[in-house]
């Protein structure tokens, strides 16, 4: 899906907050009269900004030699290492250590900021949204939500306004800056934003949710919230047009004139009703595995013939542990076990031996040179799958194996099949 | 299992029969020979006194209290065993194990530590001895020796063939168990995630003909419907993948994608496994093992006799039986295979190297020379060939030919010549385990046998075969098509939370990994993120799963409880670590 317009039409800040609202991923692109800007959304948040006239490389670096958080001579190395080596410059800086990765981040979030700002002043120009399912940013980026954003440069605009009448030739004193100790108020709770109410939660991340701003540190990139929000007072920014949702507008202003693909959002009512198929699908899914394994490698109704091939051999192998056991019990004791229970106390079975693979009991009949094992079900012998093990053919078991007469010198009787 | 020993036995017996009728002359000219039908394999009366006296031998070393009478008893055993052509007595060492454990738990360990050293001479390096050893350290209260000892048990799997081989076919079924366990998993999270926009869209279509709470009513059922029918545990999520195509993102649809070519091929890879294991575990392909490994267990020879009745007319079992017997010392019986052998391969090297020892142990020198040299013309770079020549020309009085014979062998392979010449053997010629080396030829044909006793064949067979591929395949294009069909009307979009705000947001969030990445569409990362916790949850599922390995003494699954109740604590205190850290 594209939509598209002009923004004499559409302001920039009405387009970022219909993306937003609508928790939309893609990639808006404006162009400008000098520039054009290429914004990534993802669930409606800005995760990544990149300008034609200067690429994220080179505004970032800059950013970064003029925060003072790299030198002159480090990144001149680094540019050479760069161009001798190819990639990415900002990976080599992280792994040449020039900067932390963390660092990194908050510069490119620092970046993206201002980069947007200076957007949001323009007036004229085109835009396009491109609707994806995925966009490419910088991992560990923290998302910009648009209302943080148009929030923050609300208040640069009334900074820019105080200090500009601070500067110009009047009576009036010049505002005291607040004391350095105070701490900066978080970017999305700042308590008059325009319906604030209705801001989306945040969006969750793989693993742990994405972090808030972070509050400035020493020797930090500053935020650019925390470092001008203590100075402006909370207030509604004249220069900004309110932040009005789609719905609540004319249904016949500019908004519907779009031709944005609205998706309704099920009603929170009706939460539950997900939950509870996704706990049917799990019940089912560990039931299976807990009583019924083989219908899960091999589920269907045409497979039933596999089913009890791969129940039977398992049998089997279970068979031949138990057997094993059973004869090495016959070996030290010359006599089979009473009791299958008396293996697992000698440790020659585990406790889940004792059950076929089905889950069932297994009933043991033990003779003087041989026994039977049959599973139960009900308390009922499960037909044709009884097994009779003897000591007959183990020379270390069965006295007649070794003290056989010898056959006779007269030709065998040969049976023919 | 019962019917299939009976029809073993008598398919073994008849087998037995007809062999013994074609052996019986040889057999009945030098010595008295037990019936096959007793021992699987004939006999010779020296042969079945010295199994004797192993198992005389066995009931001194129980009864023995002290640990040197103990000592020469267990090198009295091996050294009988050597004389069969056998260095390892498992069965004994099992004995001796559980004996071992027994020992320890009425307080006798002195006896135990012995007992356990037993074990490890009759079979050296087995598993269970370990196990048992870590037990009997446990009963002492050396519980770090029990841990070093149960650690010293596992890699001693890697010099077990057998067992290593189902531990890896269990590992390989149980992959395949947390493959799909996880991707019923994932289809749960993604209903978690999108189950409820799936309900709304199918009770707005319902409802638009219908009352609301009707509407409602039969979106459930259009939901659910598949619980009710047979197999409805199966239909139900393959189903529900389809309704969800429309609602995933693209690398969402590839997991669902792939899922479904899993289940699909799931049938075959498991059909595979089974064959190749039950093969494994049959009496015929243990002997086979037991034989390459010199091991000598109870029914060793009743088993042969089962091989022999499976390829009766497999001329590899036969030259395999016939290096039996002749490492039985009993040449009468392998002169008969071997000839059987050459019958059939007349160029067959190694059958006429042990021809050719037949003839010289006989002294009948010119038939040794004749054998001896067909065998080298046969296989010109067989070293011991040429080595047997010149030791039957020497014996012949031809020295000449003998020098040169010998420097030809010396010339093949020196080392292997000068080895044979500074450690000569009692028959002062050399015999090669040609029949041995054909155990992969034996086992392959084996697989054959089985494939083809057990595969049905015909037309619809192949089509049922074929039916679950055909199956997933089919779900691509049904899902593909509902899709396309559905989408001009649009798709709800997802609820914004799946965890309200709250004390319980966190927490689900922390215990329930793979729904944070199915919130943003992000499919591969939520398989993986629901992978770990399901792999770690099964560990102690494994061998379980599969075909159990019949061990000697069971080592449990302890270690596998130990794994997966740390590696779940480390995950979630991790998980539960960074929401604390970046949740604020």
């Amino acid at each position: 899906m594209a939509v598209e317009g002009t923004l004499d039409l559409f302001k920039l800040p009405e387009i970022l907050q219909l993306v937003s609202q609508q928790k939309k991923t893609g990639i808006l692109t404006v162009q400008g009269q000098q520039d054009i800007v290429a914004i990534s959304f993802l669930n409606g948040r800005i995760v990544a900004a990149d300008a034609l006239n200067t690429t994220l490389e080179e505004g970032l670096t800059q950013l970064l030699f003029k925060e003072g958080m790299i030198s002159a001579p480090d990144l001149a190395r680094a540019t050479s290492e760069h161009q001798a080596s190819g990639g990415r410059l900002i990976d080599l800086l992280v792994e040449r250590r020039f900067i932390e990765r963390s660092q990194l981040l908050e510069a490119l979030r620092l970046q993206t900021y201002r980069l947007l700002e200076q957007i949001l002043s323009w007036s004229q120009g085109d835009f396009k949204f491109y609707s994806g399912d995925e966009v490419s940013y910088e991992e560990g980026f923290t998302p910009i939500p648009v209302e943080e954003l148009l929030i923050n440069s609300a208040q640069i605009v009334v900074a820019a306004n105080a200090a500009a009448k601070a500067a110009a030739p009047a009576p009036q004193p010049v505002p005291a800056p607040p004391p350095p100790a105070a701490p900066p108020p978080r970017p999305v709770a700042v308590p008059a934003a325009p319906r604030a109410d209705a801001l989306p939660e945040p969006v969750p991340f793989p693993g742990p949710r994405p972090a808030p701003p972070a509050p400035p540190r020493l020797g930090a990139v500053p935020n650019p919230v925390s470092t001008i929000a203590p100075m402006i007072p909370p207030m509604v920014p004249p220069n900004i047009p309110p932040i009005i949702p789609p719905d609540a507008g004319d249904a016949a202003g500019p908004f519907r004139r779009m031709k944005a693909e609205a998706r309704p959002v099920p009603p929170a009512s009706l939460g539950w009703v997900g939950r509870s198929l996704a706990a049917v699908l799990t019940v089912l899914v560990i039931a299976a595995l807990l009583r019924v394994p083989d219908s899960l490698l091999l589920p269907f109704p045409w497979q039933a013939h596999e089913r009890e091939n791969l129940v039977r051999d398992q049998r089997a192998a279970l068979y031949l542990k138990i057997d094993r056991a059973a004869k090495t019990w016959f070996l030290l004791k010359g006599s089979f076990p009473d009791h299958l229970q008396d293996l697992v106390a000698a440790g020659l079975l585990s406790s889940a031996d004792l059950k076929d693979p089905e889950g069932r009991p297994l009933q043991y009949v033990a003779g003087e040179e041989s026994y039977t094992l049959q599973p139960l079900e009900h308390g009922r012998p499960v037909p044709g799958t009884k097994a009779a093990e003897a000591i007959t053919g183990n020379f270390l078991l069965d006295p007649e194996v070794l003290s056989s007469t010898p056959e006779s010198t007269a030709t065998p009787l040969v049976l023919l099949d | 299992m019962c019917k299939r020993w009976v029809d073993r036995s008598l398919t073994a017996g008849l087998a037995i029969l007809a062999l013994a009728f074609l052996l019986g002359p040889a057999g009945a000219a030098g010595q008295t020979v037990s019936s096959p039908q007793v021992t699987g394999v004939e006999m010779t009366g020296q042969v079945r006194q010295t199994l004797k006296q192993l198992e005389e031998q066995w009931l001194q070393w129980i009864v023995q209290n002290n640990r040197q009478q103990a000592d020469r008893a267990v090198s009295g055993l091996l050294d009988t065993a050597r004389q069969l052509g056998m260095r390892r007595l498992p069965d004994l060492s099992a004995g001796a194990t559980a004996r071992a454990v027994q020992s320890a738990r009425q307080k006798d360990f002195a006896r135990a530590r012995w007992e356990l050293d037993a074990a490890e001479r009759f079979d050296p390096g087995r598993p269970e001895t370990a196990f048992a050893e870590a037990r009997v350290d446990f009963l002492q209260g050396n519980y770090l020796g029990a841990v070093a000892a149960r650690l010293r048990g596992y890699p001693r799997l890697f010099n077990n063939p057998f067992e290593l081989y189902l531990w890896f076919q269990d590992l390989l079924l149980w992959v395949l168990f947390v493959l799909l366990v996880t991707g019923g998993l994932f289809l749960a999270v993604q209903m978690l995630t999108k189950g409820t926009s799936l309900f709304q869209d199918l009770a707005d279509l319902f409802g638009r003909k219908l009352p609301r709470p009707v509407a409602l009513a039969l979106a459930g059922a259009a939901l659910l419907w598949p619980l009710f029918l047979p197999h409805g545990a199966i239909w139900l999520p393959l189903y529900a993948s389809v309704l969800l195509w429309g609602y995933a993102s693209g690398s969402e649809r590839t997991v669902i994608i792939a899922l479904w070519l899993l289940l699909g091929a799931a049938p075959q890879l498991v059909e595979l496994q089974r064959q190749r294991v039950a093969m494994t575990l049959s009496p015929p392909a243990q002997a086979m093992e037991s034989l390459e490994g010199h091991r000598l267990y109870g029914s060793l020879f009743s088993d042969l006799g089962v091989l022999r009745a499976v390829l009766p007319e497999s001329v590899a079992v036969k030259h395999l039986l016939a290096d039996v017997h002749r490492s039985l010392n009993q040449w009468e019986l392998a002169r008969a295979l071997y000839r059987q052998v050459l019958e059939a391969e007349p160029n067959n090297a190694t059958a006429l190297l042990d021809i050719g020892d037949y003839s010289f142990i006989k002294g009948d020198f010119s038939s040794a020379i004749q054998s001896f040299q067909s065998a080298a013309a046969a296989d010109p770079l067989n070293a011991a060939a040429q080595y047997n020549l010149s030791q039957a020309f020497s014996e012949s009085y031809m020295f000449d030919e003998q020098k040169v014979a010998l420097k030809k062998a010396q010339d093949i392979d020196l080392t292997q010549v000068n080895r044979w010449l500074a450690n000569p053997q009692q028959q002062r010629v050399v015999a090669l385990p040609g029949g041995i080396a054909r155990i992969p030829q034996i086992r392959r044909e084996l697989a054959s046998s089985w494939g083809h006793r057990e595969v049905r064949s015909g037309p619809m067979e192949i089509f049922r075969r074929g039916l679950s591929v055909f199956l997933s395949l089919s779900l691509v294009l049904i899902a593909f098509t509902l899709h396309l069909a559905r989408r001009p009307f649009g798709y709800t979009e997802r609820s914004a939370e799946v965890f309200p705000e709250g004390a319980f947001d966190r927490w689900g969030r922390i215990l329930l990994p793979g729904v944070a990445s199915a919130e943003i569409g992000e499919g591969w990362r939520s398989f993986f993120a629901l992978l770990l916790p399901t792999a770690l949850l099964m560990l102690p599922l494994i061998g379980r799963l599969g075909a159990r390995i019949p061990w000697r003494y069971d080592p449990g699954n302890l270690l596998s409880w130990i794994l997966a109740i740390l590696g779940l604590a480390i995950y979630f205190g991790v998980r539960l670590r960074r929401e604390l850290r970046h949740g604020g």
